[in-house]
Order: structure tokens, then C-alpha cells, then sequence
């Protein structure tokens, strides 16, 4: 008799599209222990399934849709889905989260974790009702948008409570800038995983459950998470998360001039108000951050949806000038309609639009049609041509590595990305120091939502004073400064992106929203020693605040290694225009690399910090034998090794003892 | 003067706080399929419909039982379901304007709000007082006008709880 899962359901659903076969495998209780879920389990996985000889479309890769123990429970904001793969536009590691409602059905029904591998000779969607799981065809989804796809599934399925996972037109045309959807409006953006899961045949997931998930210490548990949520709701950046949610920082001059474009006041997010009918929360959670906005008259009449935000709005308004905020919640829609990760069409759209404006290209170059700043139909019709891969389509969807390739005329000097995941222009350097060196040696390419402390930008934020910045960097590091000050090279800048990647790691893996932890609420949301409680009452494993440690340790260095195989070095991580000058021995002309308040040399000082801290080699970037020996992972040093991959020890480093190390734990 | 449950439909964020506590009240685990109250969520049209029974003056479910299992306490007002002669005919389902009656996953006995016995969790964890536990004299507005406003909806939703045997 084995021991019975509390938090876990208990079960791997291993379905191979290419034989149809579909295997219900236990989950493993030390594997589980482990690597705690969500990603940790994806990560892992890949790690051993998908080597660097696979293409991601390659019907080898590997999808993973992960739950951690903490989902569908009343754990703050439980209603997490993870999705790991290879990605198609970096062909790196990616790790992908999304909110809504399918994550805790797909526990309801009894599944930690659903692997896709294989390809299916024709379109089908996995139909999973509790322990009843089949492939069903899916001829007469193809081509649909999401929305459709939903109604149709639920119709067929006659069942209205149905939750969903798919993919729209963008993941069926393995477009690069494709997603999945769940429910209507949450998406798994980055990595491009709808081309994945189209390149498989996959068009849906939808699930079912009915068996609940039960806890190994239910009173303490519920009286836990009520007190975490009390908690964070003191957190001064609670009350614009609830009120807007990351729309109320569209308005902030800082975050403006890092996207480089003008103020525009008419996208300041009072001006949004309008249409937004009421907030909207995605499963468990006490903040609602979404809105459901309706546009009842003008051009844009009739448009319905939900989920605006910053980063959406940022880059298609400050960077492409779109103005009307009608038409940015018209966008969205479309996005979320056609499966497309919404933040790049305005990176790509932006860059097409300097293009033009350069006269580099022309009409004959984008089918006829007139690139000028701010056009609303224009963009809106490269958005349906990047979704379907058609004419100049093709190349925006390519940016911002293989578009600017396929364009030539030295197009990629206009082109901005961090490991081949894009962005636009040069702002990662205007944010500050640790802003900058999370951005570049994310895992996953560029990218906000996996370290970077933006909660704590100095000057930034009304929420985060200068004073309260010295009193928490005091609390936290012993030194005011770390937070304090927004540029320079403190060392506890390094140990500060070191602990947000794990914070962000842990939400991702043990199954809540990142926004109700530190990542949001730094002062008062969920911390590290709230993690290993928490998991330690749901699932009746003994977690100390080392373990949890330990376990995003873990998921670190996994997706470092994993991007070690792939090629991935020092070079590629550092923000985009330093990797630009590492890469071709000179700086990108057209950026003028004096105004920027930190310099090559002073990143690789934090950067090499921060290898020293999450025990890479600082040569190289890869991780040290002897660190991934510690936490437990002799196998994959033993891989790299077998690679010749593994890099020579380094001298000793004792990491400075750190105030940081006892807070919050009992 | 009993005090009733009101949810205020138009505000609901569709967030399942109260479904989620609900099912931790009444059996010990964290599943909404097994609470008393569902949202039941029209997506495309931004509307969340946290079902509750109304322990309505004259509960249309009552008659249709054909086991008369479904009893109105004259004093507390409360509507309860005897379930020694409850034979799980589910005829009483179909019968609630509200869509407040639904089947119980594991059990397969149908469930409605007990009122936690005189003290609801779910209004009290409502995190933006969708539900509130008041005194029906002081409603802001008659229960009534929501069932004209949003009973064809209710109606009409497939499967989730008017729809027999989807479960």
C-alpha cells in the first residue's frame, strides 16, 4: 500500500499523439517531492526527453502541462496551469503560465501533470473526464478562432462547464508569435507553444473534474492562506492590482520612456474606464486584476473581451502609437481570438513601422500597404497576415531574429531581442541595474515574469517610495542601498534577481499566481518561508525554507543546463544591445550607448555575481558540477559532462552571509 | 424577519472564492463541483451567475418533487431536502428559477444551500460583497428583478446545472 497524495492528484496522463495511446502512470512520490510540480516537473522532464538534436517542431518535442500541489486549492490565486517545451522562436528552454480555469479542473479530474509527445496524422482535441480520457477528431475545429473553439467543444461535449485550453489560427500556421488560450483571454504567451501544439495536431484540451483535491492539514491550511490573503491586501501596490491591475501602471513616466515612444495621454488608463464594465479574477483569486470592458459605440462598436494589459498596451501603443484605447481593447480581442501572444505584434509592427519610416522598405515590400505610425487599420491587418504566415505577415511573425534575416537590407540592426525572444528598442537598459541584468540572463529570452524585481524600479512607482525602498533593502540585505539605489553594481543586486527567479520559480511550480506573491507584493505577499509552509500543510511533506530553496535551485539550473546543450553562453546573457556588441565586436549603430547609466563592464561585474550565486562557471555561464551536485542533480552534471560541456572548477567563493537567509523563517 | 442570502449578479467576478469555501465547509476538500453554490460563468458575455437557493416563499422545486422531499420550514423559512425520501429523481432541478439545485459528484444525491445553518461562509468570503447575508426587508433590490433580468440565461445554459444527467 503506498502512502496517499494530499496536494497532488497522483497521476501522469502520458498520451502519444502519433499511436493514439493514452497511459495513466503514478506519479512518483519522491519525483514529486522533489521537483513540486508545475514546471519543476516539466523541466525535469525535457531536461531528459528533448536533447539539443530535436527541432521544436520536430514531433520529438515534448509538451508538458503542469499543475503544482497548491492548484485548485484555496491557496491565494490557485488557478495556475505551467506549459514547458522547447520553444520555436528561441528553440531554447520555455516555461509558460497561464491563468483562468483549466488548471485546477485538470486537477479536479485527477492529473499532476499531462505530457504530449508524438503527432497526430490529423487534428483531434483531448477530451479528458475525469478518469474517461480520449482523442476526439478535430476536423471541424481547425480554422476556428479560440472563442469558437470553446463554444463548439462545449456544444459537442454538451457540457457548458467544460474548461479549455487551445489554440487559434496563429498555433495551427506554427506561427512564432502564437499561443495557448485558456478560457477566453489566459494565455501561456511566450515560447510560441500553440505552434507546438500545431505541429502535433493538437488543437484543444478540455477537461473536466470532479474529485477535488484534499489537503494533508485542511484547518491550518484554509487559516494559512486566509492569513496570507489579509496580509498582502496591506500591501501598497494592492490597492492599484485590484483597482486596475497592471493597466494602472500605463500611465507611469518611467515605464513610458523605457518603451521610447511619446506620452500618450489618451492610453493613460483612467482613459480606459469607459469600457470597463466591471473587474474579472481568474479562479481563487481575492485580487481580479482582469477587466471585462465592452465598446458600445464608434468605430471599434461592438468589441467584448477581457484581460488588457500593460505590457499588450505598451508595446502596440507607446511603441506603435496606437492612440485609441477602443482599438486597444479591439486588438486584445483579436490576439486572444486568433491565439497570438499579444506583446509581439507591437514589437514586431513597431519595428516594421521605423523600417518604413527609414525608407528601407516600402509598398511593394508589405503588400501594398502604408506603414505610418499609428495606423489602427493597418496594424490590425498585419496582425490577421502574421496570424496566417501571409506575405509580408510571414516576416513580422520571423521578427526578431529569422524576419529581419529573410528581409536583409540590414533590417536586424532595428531588430531587438535577448535570445532570440523579442522586444523593441533598447529599454532594458533604462530600468536599472538589476531590471537590466535579469533581463538578459533570463532562461527563456527577455522577459519580465520570471525575475525581474520591476516592483521595485526606483522612482518608478508612487507605491514604492525611495524610503520605503532603504527600510526594505536594510530588512531584507542588510544594506539600503540594494534597493535604494537604480544603478551601479551593489552585489546584492545579483542575490536580489537570484531571489525574485526563485520566488517567481516557486509560484510557477507549486501552483499560484506570482501576483499574490513577492513578485507583485513585495512587502506583504507570499514569501519563501510562505512557500515551504504552505506546501508543507497541503501535501504533509516536512518543506523547510532550505527545501524550497533547493527545489528552485533545482529548476534554475535545469533550465540552465538545459540551455547549456542548446548553445546558450555568457554572450547571451546580457541585455540586447550588449549582446549585439559581444556578438559583432561593436556596438549597434543606431543606439547611442553613452546615455545608458550602465556599462558593459559594470553587467558583467553583477553578472558574474549572480553566476557566483546561482553556481555557474563564470567564464561560461554554465552550471558547476559541484552545484548541481548539492541539489541533487548528479545525473545532469554527469550529462554535461559526458557533452564536454562541464566546466573546470572554479577558486573557492564563500557567498557573504546575508540577513536575507533568516527572514521570515520561524 | 428572516435574513436571506442576495447575490448582486451584475458585480460577480467570477473569481469561485465562495464555491471553493463552500466545498471546504461541507466536505472537508477544495471542490467546486461539490458546493452548494455554482458560478456559473457565460464568459463571452461577461456575466458570472453564482447559483444559491432563494429558500424562496413558495419554492417552485417543492411541487415538483413528486415525493414532496423538499420542505419549507415555516418558521426559519428555510427550503430543505429530506433526504431519507429523497429517490434522486432530480425532477426538482429543472423545477428552480434560480439554478440552485445540483448534483453532488460523489455522492449523486442533489445539494442546495443549507444556509451553513444560520450563518453563510460563502457571504462572508465574497471578496467584493456579491454575496451578502441581509435581512430581506433591507434588499437594495427584489430578488425578482434579477430572475426577470438574467432567468432565460440561467435557463439556458447548457449542462452545468439545469441539464439532467450530465453528471
Amino acid at each position: 500500500m503506498s502512502a496517499p497524495f494530499y496536494g497532488w492528484a497522483g497521476c501522469i496522463l502520458d498520451v502519444d499523439l502519433t499511436s493514439g495511446k493514452i497511459v495513466k502512470k503514478k506519479l512518483d512520490k519522491d519525483f514529486a517531492v522533489k521537483y513540486i510540480g508545475g514546471s519543476g516537473f516539466g523541466v525535469r522532464l525535457l531536461y531528459d526527453e528533448v536533447g539539443p538534436d530535436i527541432d521544436p517542431l520536430d514531433e520529438r518535442n515534448v509538451t508538458y502541462i503542469g499543475q503544482g500541489p497548491l492548484s485548485g486549492t484555496l491557496a491565494p490565486a490557485s488557478g495556475r496551469y505551467d506549459i514547458v517545451s522547447k520553444a520555436p522562436i528561441t528553440g531554447i528552454f520555455n516555461r509558460t503560465n497561464g491563468g483562468g480555469f483549466f488548471g485546477p479542473e485538470m486537477k479536479y479530474a485527477g492529473y499532476d501533470l499531462i505530457i504530449i509527445r508524438g503527432k497526430s496524422p490529423k487534428p483531434v482535441y483531448l477530451w479528458i473526464n475525469d478518469d474517461h480520457v480520449e482523442l476526439r477528431d478535430a476536423k471541424h475545429l481547425w480554422g476556428k478562432d479560440t472563442w469558437e473553439t470553446q463554444r463548439l467543444i462545449r456544444e459537442e461535449l454538451n457540457d457548458h462547464s467544460v474548461r479549455t485550453l487551445k489554440i487559434g489560427p496563429a498555433g495551427e500556421n506554427l506561427c512564432y508569435c502564437s499561443c495557448i488560450i485558456s478560457d477566453l483571454a489566459r494565455a501561456a504567451g511566450r515560447g510560441s507553444t500553440g505552434a507546438v501544439w500545431g505541429s502535433k495536431n493538437l488543437k484543444a484540451i478540455a477537461a473536466r473534474g470532479t474529485k477535488g483535491v484534499k489537503v494533508a492539514k485542511p484547518e491550518e491550511f484554509v487559516e494559512y492562506c486566509n492569513m496570507l490573503v489579509q496580509r498582502f491586501k496591506q500591501d501598497p501596490y494592492y490597492e492599484m492590482h485590484s483597482a486596475w491591475g497592471t493597466l494602472g501602471t500605463v500611465s507611469t513616466p518611467a515605464l513610458i520612456a523605457k518603451y521610447r515612444g511619446p506620452d500618450l495621454p489618451s492610453l493613460h488608463h483612467q482613459n480606459f474606464a469607459p469600457f470597463m464594465k466591471k473587474n474579472i479574477a481568474c479562479f481563487g483569486c481575492s485580487i481580479h486584476c482582469s477587466h471585462w470592458y465592452e465598446v458600445h459605440e464608434g468605430k471599434y462598436k461592438g468589441t467584448v473581451g477581457e484581460g488588457l494589459e500593460a505590457v499588450c498596451t505598451l508595446y502596440s501603443g507607446v511603441m506603435a502609437r496606437m492612440a485609441d484605447p477602443a482599438w486597444q481593447c479591439t486588438f486584445n480581442t483579436r490576439c486572444n481570438q486568433l491565439g497570438v501572444h499579444n506583446e509581439h505584434p507591437g514589437e514586431a509592427i513597431a519595428w516594421a513601422f521605423r523600417l518604413y519610416q527609414e525608407g528601407i522598405i516600402t509598398k511593394a515590400d508589405t503588400d501594398g500597404l502604408e506603414l505610418t505610425w499609428g495606423n489602427e487599420d493597418v496594424f490590425l491587418e498585419l496582425l490577421r497576415k502574421m496570424a496566417c504566415k501571409e506575405g509580408f505577415g510571414k516576416i513580422l511573425d520571423g521578427y526578431p531574429v529569422r524576419g529581419p534575416q529573410w528581409l536583409g537590407r540590414n533590417s536586424e540592426i532595428y531588430a531587438s531581442h535577448n535570445k532570440g525572444n523579442p522586444t523593441y528598442g533598447d529599454g532594458e537598459l533604462r530600468l536599472g541595474s538589476s531590471w537590466a541584468l535579469a533581463q538578459g540572463c533570463n532562461t527563456r529570452g527577455r522577459d519580465h515574469l520570471t525575475g525581474a524585481p520591476w516592483n521595485l524600479t526606483q522612482g518608478m512607482f508612487k507605491e514604492m517610495p525611495d524610503e520605503l525602498l532603504a527600510k526594505l533593502g536594510q530588512e531584507r540585505y542588510g544594506d539600503p542601498a540594494v534597493l535604494a539605489e537604480k544603478w551601479g553594481t551593489n552585489p546584492g543586486k545579483a542575490r536580489l534577481v537570484y531571489d525574485y527567479e526563485h520566488n517567481c520559480a516557486l509560484a510557477d511550480m507549486s501552483g499560484v499566481c506570482k501576483f499574490n506573491a513577492e513578485y507583485a507584493f513585495y512587502e506583504k505577499g507570499i514569501h519563501l518561508d510562505d512557500f515551504a509552509r504552505l506546501l508543507t500543510l497541503a501535501t504533509g511533506v516536512s518543506y523547510t525554507v532550505q527545501d524550497v530553496v533547493h527545489a528552485a535551485e533545482r529548476e534554475m539550473l535545469l533550465e540552465r543546463s538545459f540551455n547549456a546543450r542548446e548553445g546558450i553562453r555568457k554572450e547571451d546573457d546580457y541585455p540586447p544591445l550588449y549582446t549585439w556588441q559581444l556578438k559583432h565586436g561593436k556596438p549597434n549603430p543606431i543606439y547611442d550607448y553613452s546615455q545608458y547609466k550602465i556599462t558593459i563592464a559594470e553587467l558583467t561585474t553583477l553578472l558574474d555575481e549572480y553566476y557566483r550565486w546561482r553556481g555557474c562557471d563564470i567564464a561560461t555561464g554554465i552550471p558547476l558540477k559541484s552545484k548541481l551536485e548539492e541539489v541533487g542533480l548528479k545525473d545532469v552534471a554527469k550529462d554535461l559532462a559526458r557533452r564536454g560541456l562541464l566546466p573546470k572548477p572554479p577558486p573557492v567563493f564563500t557567498p557573504p552571509e546575508n540577513p536575507q537567509d533568516m527572514l521570515h523563517a520561524d | 424577519m428572516s435574513k436571506v442570502l442576495y447575490v448582486d449578479y451584475d458585480r460577480c467576478n467570477g473569481c469561485e472564492l465562495c464555491a471553493l469555501h463552500c466545498s471546504f465547509a461541507k466536505t472537508g476538500t477544495f471542490n467546486p463541483r461539490r458546493s452548494r453554490v455554482q458560478v456559473i460563468g457565460w464568459e463571452e458575455k461577461g456575466l458570472f451567475v453564482p447559483a444559491l437557493c432563494q429558500h424562496c416563499a413558495n419554492p417552485p422545486c417543492a411541487p415538483a418533487c413528486p415525493e414532496s422531499a423538499i420542505i419549507k420550514d415555516g418558521k426559519t423559512g428555510t427550503v430543505s431536502i429530506d433526504y431519507a425520501t429523497c429517490k434522486d429523481r432530480f425532477s426538482c432541478i429543472p423545477a428552480c428559477p434560480y439554478g440552485a439545485i445540483t448534483i453532488d459528484p460523489a455522492t449523486k444525491r442533489v445539494i442546495q444551500c443549507d444556509l451553513c445553518g444560520g450563518d453563510p461562509v460563502c457571504a462572508k468570503v465574497c471578496p467584493i460583497g456579491v454575496i451578502q447575508f441581509v435581512e430581506e426587508e433591507k434588499l437594495p433590490v427584489k430578488r425578482e428583478a434579477y430572475l426577470e433580468k438574467y432567468g432565460e440565461t440561467l435557463a439556458s445554459m447548457p449542462g452545468r446545472v439545469v441539464k439532467e444527467g450530465s453528471r
